[in-house]
């Protein structure tokens, strides 16, 4: 229920986060805004809820949809998890190796995802986004809706 | 797929999904979709959606920035998509003979405009992961006006804002008072500027310091022309073209529309 005073109701707002895209030579690759960047990541507000419950169950179903129509090897960055090899081969998904530093293995992950799309089931796409758990697109935060 | 009529209580909105321009004519898919446009009827949605789809499919070359064309594009396996275009009158590109890659951006850019528009149409019917619009059948609800601080850094030559959005400041339930707020902080900000332009950034570009890298301007069509700055046809005065914008032609806050769910 939202708590109303003079000021305002309390409303917890699901916030999108803003992306970017290089693409240097051909070599496409997406970031989501963070709080690295110069004067603070930038975000869009999507919908307002009473319940903060309500309002994490909307930034779950649209971080799913979100993560349903785009391609998770665009957000791999430098910093990939170790054992990613290792947990997509338990899932079906076969000769990814890494090789050399750690800063080629997006680059790696890529063009592994390349000769590899065409074959990919839903399933399996939903589970190399579950492996890139650093990358999330929506947050809730708390806000006032003025009177 | 929506019903012909809305239950009561619910409407047929039209969303744009997150496309943006970058170079020429590559545009990105990007997370979310904005409401553009709501209707009583699914008909009227639907007739409203095939415009804005139709213009958006001239504008962009489906094939272009992504990493995987055509599985990107289309569930055809690519051989099923070759056969579907010869069917249509339309060679698809040939395989290259070393790697057996085909290049589906350069053939859609040099082949594209020599289509009729049946086989363009025909070329874009199996392309199911492309779209730009959607119709669905939602709850009316009250929405809110959110004021936004766009959020400017500086990369040593020019300002540029974050891609979209930035910091909400505050939620009102009218848009007047948002667009009141927005147009008083607007203006307040501009004449912060006023007084520092000339000693920031790129100094012969005068007031000309920011650089919008592909945000869209409030109420801009994303699949439209890009925006220009008022002084774009003059040089700066170093001799180079103006592309920079002037204080007055970027916005520092905007107001931005939620739905609102659950709040009397």
């Amino acid at each position: 229920m939202a708590k109303s005073s003079r000021k305002g109701t309390t409303v917890y707002l699901v916030e999108r986060a803003a992306c970017t895209v290089s693409d240097y030579g051909g070599k496409v690759h997406y970031g989501v805004s963070s709080g690295d960047d110069e004067g603070g990541p930038s975000h869009v507000p999507v919908r307002a809820f009473a319940d903060k419950k309500a309002a994490q169950a909307c930034r779950k179903e649209l971080e799913a949809e979100a993560r349903r129509d785009l391609c998770p090897a665009l957000f791999a960055g430098y910093a990939l998890p170790k054992d990613l090899a290792a947990k997509l081969k338990a899932i079906g998904l076969t000769s990814l190796k890494f090789t050399g530093p750690d800063y080629n293995h997006g680059e790696q992950l890529r063009k592994w995802w390349v000769a590899h799309a065409a074959e990919m089931t839903p399933q399996q796409r939903a589970a190399v986004w579950d492996q890139l758990k650093s990358v999330s697109f929506y947050r809730v935060t708390e806000t006032t809706l003025e009177g | 797929m929506p019903k012909s009529k809305s239950a009561s209580g619910t409407h047929f909105v039209v969303e744009r999904l997150n496309w943006r321009r970058g170079r020429g004519d590559t545009f990105y898919r990007y997370p979310g979709q904005t409401r553009v446009a709501s209707f009583d009827t699914a008909a009227e949605a639907e007739a409203f959606r095939r415009v804005e789809e139709a213009k958006a499919r001239a504008a962009v070359n489906p094939f272009a920035g992504t990493l995987a064309p055509p599985t990107d594009q289309t569930s055809m396996p690519e051989p099923v998509l070759g056969d579907w275009l010869l069917d249509h009158g339309i060679d698809p590109p040939a395989a290259e003979k070393k790697s057996g890659k085909r290049d589906w951006v350069k053939w859609w850019e040099k082949q594209s405009p020599r289509w009729t528009a049946d086989q363009r149409a025909a070329a874009w019917e199996p392309l199911d992961r492309v779209r730009f619009f959607r119709v669905s059948e939602r709850p009316r609800r009250p929405v809110a006006y959110a004021v936004v601080q766009v959020v400017w850094g500086y990369n040593d030559e020019w300002f540029y804002p974050g891609a979209e959005g930035g910091q909400v400041q505050t939620l009102y339930r009218t848009r007047a008072r948002a667009e009141a707020e927005v147009a008083r902080r607007n203006a307040e900000e501009r004449e912060q500027w006023a007084g520092t332009i000339g000693n920031v950034g790129y100094e012969p570009a005068g007031a000309n310091q920011f650089e919008l890298e592909g945000r869209l301007l409030p109420g801009q069509d994303p699949f439209g022309p890009d925006p220009k700055p008022a002084l774009a046809d003059q040089e700066d005065e170093e001799g180079d073209e103006i592309f920079t914008f002037a204080p007055d032609e970027v916005p520092f806050f905007e107001v931005i529309e939620v739905e609102l769910e659950g709040v009397e």
